[in-house]
């Protein structure tokens, strides 16, 4: 072994140490990078030359940049970047919901309900007073107005759940995208390389999947090339080729749907803000907004029923208090169209929704939504001719086919449609009878005690009580999300905080590190100083 | 374990989020005065609280039915003890005019007082309440007695709640407060003067009789009238007695327990500072410090 060997081995450590340090650098300066990795220098001896049948080494090299790194961690990230996703957007969705109804703040219809019956109560107590029948015509448009504002407030809600969807179908898009661009780059950088990853573009694509399960739940695989494919439904969305994009379509309901490659998906996500938000629409379209509608409907139908069995002072009868209850209805048909729908028997009316579907295009069967019971069944199409069920007449007109349905619904348009349909003061019947006017006060006595009376409409609840339901379900479901995106929250910063003791950059330990290299990029330069000073001394012998 | 810079940093700063949300928390009860403050805060305590206020609103609306009730049937008895004071008036002077002694000029001028009498027991029949005739029944625009005293109301009742399921009436029938035995009291009086003008002593005598059944009809319907009063008045307090629980179970179910509240408030706001400080001295060392 020469003494020139040395200066070998001082080079390497001075060349080693500095990419170490180099690292070490680069670890301070992305101490605040989102997403990052550590890195570390592995340093190892170079082969060494054999002195008397021992090895000693020849200087030290660098063996590679070890990414720390947990992959089994990362994939507990996505699972619950999933279930975080859908508890926000569930959250965010309800809590807003709730305060429609925050009874807490005097919002919601409570006081407009009791008003309203309280001004029955002080018909009942006055029947001729003029101050008490005025007051009356008030409460109950104020009653109307109310729901309509909350309805108004749902439907916003709605629309924004809606809105959210396409915001996310077009971040997922973006998203995609990005995967695809960064899966071809991360090929391109590792390819014939084994040891040596993209560190930095393996960061990026991790955060583009965690940003991608916060906003959909999917499925994916890493190939032996570096390439991710992402699944969603068993479909792929992401291959190592191209990224696929969702889109979403809107039906004549307002509803956005998501679909993919034609096929609609919407029913298939559970996690993730779709999912969050698809879940938001469907619960407070169903239940809270058809509980009022159903509500207010029963007010009506009640209210009208009594009402229009009294006397009015000017002796007038058969009047109805609120406009009278519409049938609103939905084709789902190309061929065939609803011409008419009217109630014909408001007594037989019973407040649920129905569907008339056609399994053929002479035969339909009509089946009542809310209790999914069937109502008829395997009748025969005739074209125009008035079909009769639960006190409402339809009549469809056209070429049905098979598959085609319609909605028949006397709930939809009933706060959007009603107004008080009195307003000459003296057609408030509080009396029962021609005879027993104008003292008579036992029918306005009978319809304040509809607010005391179970309405079979509503399963045999008070208005009172079928409200307090509606109330209750929005509050319990806006609990439920604030609780689980608590929950969601605080796991995820768990296992942040756990890849963070894998991943993350601590500056102390890396200034210990710098330290350390310094040191020995010093001791290095002095093993080419001291070599130097020895060839010095050799010479001058 | 590792720590890293980051992670002392997103503990710290989520520490510092979780006392926050704490102190609004706490302060929106504080500024309300209410625990409840959404339907989610306390689902239970909501639906409890939304069935007390119900159950108040009715205990309103009854109480404000007793006081309308007792207002009228107070009227009523005002009315009927001037009737009383009237038969009784005209007891007095029947027995005066059927002395023998009495010369038909007295009987005459006593019955110029009977016919006064008369007259004015006819306008009390007519008592208005809220410009409503009070002795009509159903009929409350018509008045209850015509000239010849013939009643032109029904015999219908007004009735209001009084209670849930239990109702008061508010009127009594016309021709049961101002008839006994199928006679009109103004006929029993009118009777009484044509007597007392033509000075017909047996008619005079047997008016006497009348008279007192009058009375004591009058007598049957105070005490009917006084009946009423006395139930809704009892039932008043009882309702009074059910607002006071309800109200101290209301403010039990939604009131903010505030003493409670500031002394947490005081906690947060104690734990915050601490925070705050340590987060400061933590959170600024590094080794890099010391590095020359």
């Amino acid at each position: 072994m020469s003494l020139l060997g040395l200066f070998d081995i001082g080079k390497s450590s001075i060349l080693s140490n500095q990419v170490a340090m180099n690292a070490i650098s680069n670890n301070i300066a992305n101490v605040n990078t989102k997403g990052y990795s550590r890195q570390e220098v592995v340093l190892e001896t170079t082969a060494g030359v054999q002195i008397r049948g021992d090895y000693l080494g020849r200087g030290v090299r660098v063996a590679g940049i070890t990414r720390h790194y947990d992959r089994f961690m990362q994939l507990q990230i996505i699972g619950q970047n999933q279930s975080y996703g859908r508890s926000y957007s569930l959250d965010q969705g309800l809590s807003h919901v709730e305060q429609i109804f925050n009874e807490a703040k005097g919002l919601g219809l409570f006081d407009s309900l009791q008003d309203y019956f309280n001004a029955w109560q002080g018909v009942a107590t006055d029947p001729e007073g003029q101050p008490q029948r005025i007051t009356l015509l008030q409460k109950a448009k104020a009653l109307i107005q109310n729901a309509k504002q909350i309805e108004r407030d749902i439907s916003d809600a709605l629309k924004n759940a809606n809105d959210e969807i396409a915001n996310v179908v077009d971040r997922i898009n973006t998203i995609t995208s990005q995967l695809t661009q960064l899966n071809g780059k991360i090929a391109e950088v590792e390819a014939g390389k084994s040891d040596q990853q993209a560190s930095f573009l393996r960061d990026q694509r991790d955060e583009l999947l965690n940003d991608l399960a916060e906003q959909i739940d999917f499925s994916w695989y890493e190939d032996d090339n570096g390439y991710i494919t992402v699944m969603i439904g068993g479909k792929s969305l992401v291959t190592p080729e191209k990224a696929s994009q969702l889109s979403t379509s809107v039906d004549i309901e307002g509803n956005r749907s998501v679909t993919f490659g034609g096929e609609d998906l919407t029913s298939l996500f559970e996690k993730g803000r779709l999912a969050g938000n698809i879940a938001v629409r469907d619960e407070v379209k169903t239940d809270t907004l058809t509980s009022l509608r159903k509500l207010i409907a029963s007010i009506i139908k009640e209210t009208n029923s009594l009402h229009s069995s009294g006397y009015g002072l000017d002796g007038s009868t058969g009047n109805d208090f609120f406009g009278p209850l519409q049938i609103y209805t939905l084709d789902y048909s190309s061929g065939a169209y609803i011409s008419s729908a009217v109630v014909s028997d408001a007594s037989a009316l019973t407040l649920d929704e129905y569907d008339i579907n056609f399994t053929d295009a002479s035969t339909y069967d009509i089946i009542n939504n809310t209790t999914g019971g069937t109502v008829l069944s395997g009748q025969t199409y005739s074209a125009g001719s008035t079909i009769t069920f639960d006190g409402i007449d339809v009549v469809i007109d056209g070429a049905p086919a098979a598959a085609d349905s319609f909605l028949v619904s006397p709930l939809r348009g009933v706060i959007q449609n009603v107004d008080v349909a009195i307003t000459d003061t003296r057609k408030i019947a509080a009396a029962s009878s021609l005879l027993t006017l104008p003292g008579d006060n036992t029918n306005a006595l009978q319809l304040f005690q509809l607010s005391q009376s179970g309405i079979s409409d509503l399963s045999g609840a008070t208005f009172e009580g079928f409200y307090r339901g509606i109330v209750s379900t929005v509050g319990v479901d806006s609990k439920a999300a604030a609780d689980s995106l608590s929950y969601d929250n605080n796991l995820l910063f768990e296992l942040q905080k756990k890849r963070e003791e894998i991943s993350g950059v601590s500056l102390d330990e890396e200034a210990a590190n710098l330290i350390r290299y310094q040191r020995a990029f010093e001791a290095g330069a002095r093993i080419i100083k001291i070599t130097d000073e020895l060839l010095q001394m050799v010479i001058d012998l | 374990m590792r720590i890293t810079s980051f992670a002392i940093f997103n503990q710290m700063t989520r520490a510092l989020q979780e006392g926050m949300k704490k102190m609004s928390l706490y302060s929106e009860r504080l500024s309300s005065g209410k625990k409840i403050n959404k339907p989610s805060d306390d689902v239970y305590g909501m639906m409890n609280a939304m069935g007390y206020k119900v159950t108040l609103n009715e205990i309103d609306q009854y109480k404000k039915n007793i006081d309308n009730a007792d207002s009228q049937l107070g009227l009523t008895e005002t009315v009927m003890s001037s009737v009383g004071d009237i038969l009784s008036r005209a007891r007095e002077l029947a027995v005066q005019g059927s002395t023998g002694t009495q010369t038909p000029a007295n009987r005459a001028s006593i019955a110029q007082e009977i016919a006064s009498l008369r007259d004015e027991a006819l306008r009390l029949s007519q008592t208005q309440f809220r410009d409503r005739y009070i002795f009509s029944g159903y009929k409350t625009g018509t008045v209850p007695f015509d000239a010849s005293f013939n009643y032109q109301g029904d015999a219908n009742e007004i009735n209001v709640l009084i209670d849930r399921d239990s109702t008061i009436a508010l009127n009594i029938k016309g021709d049961e407060a101002f008839s006994s035995g199928g006679e009109t009291y103004f006929e029993t009086l009118d009777n009484l003067y044509n007597a007392l003008s033509t000075n017909d002593q047996t008619s005079i005598q047997a008016s006497i009789t009348l008279i007192d059944n009058a009375s004591g009809q009058v007598a049957n319907v105070r005490a009917d009238v006084g009946a009423r009063m006395n139930s809704i008045e009892k039932l008043k307090s009882t309702h009074e007695d059910r607002d006071i629980e309800l109200k101290t179970m209301l403010s039990n179910t939604e009131d903010d327990d505030i003493a409670g509240t500031i002394s947490e408030l005081t906690k947060i706001q104690v734990s915050l500072e601490s925070l705050r400080a340590s987060g400061a001295k933590i959170l600024s060392q590094s080794l890099m410090d010391f590095l020359d």
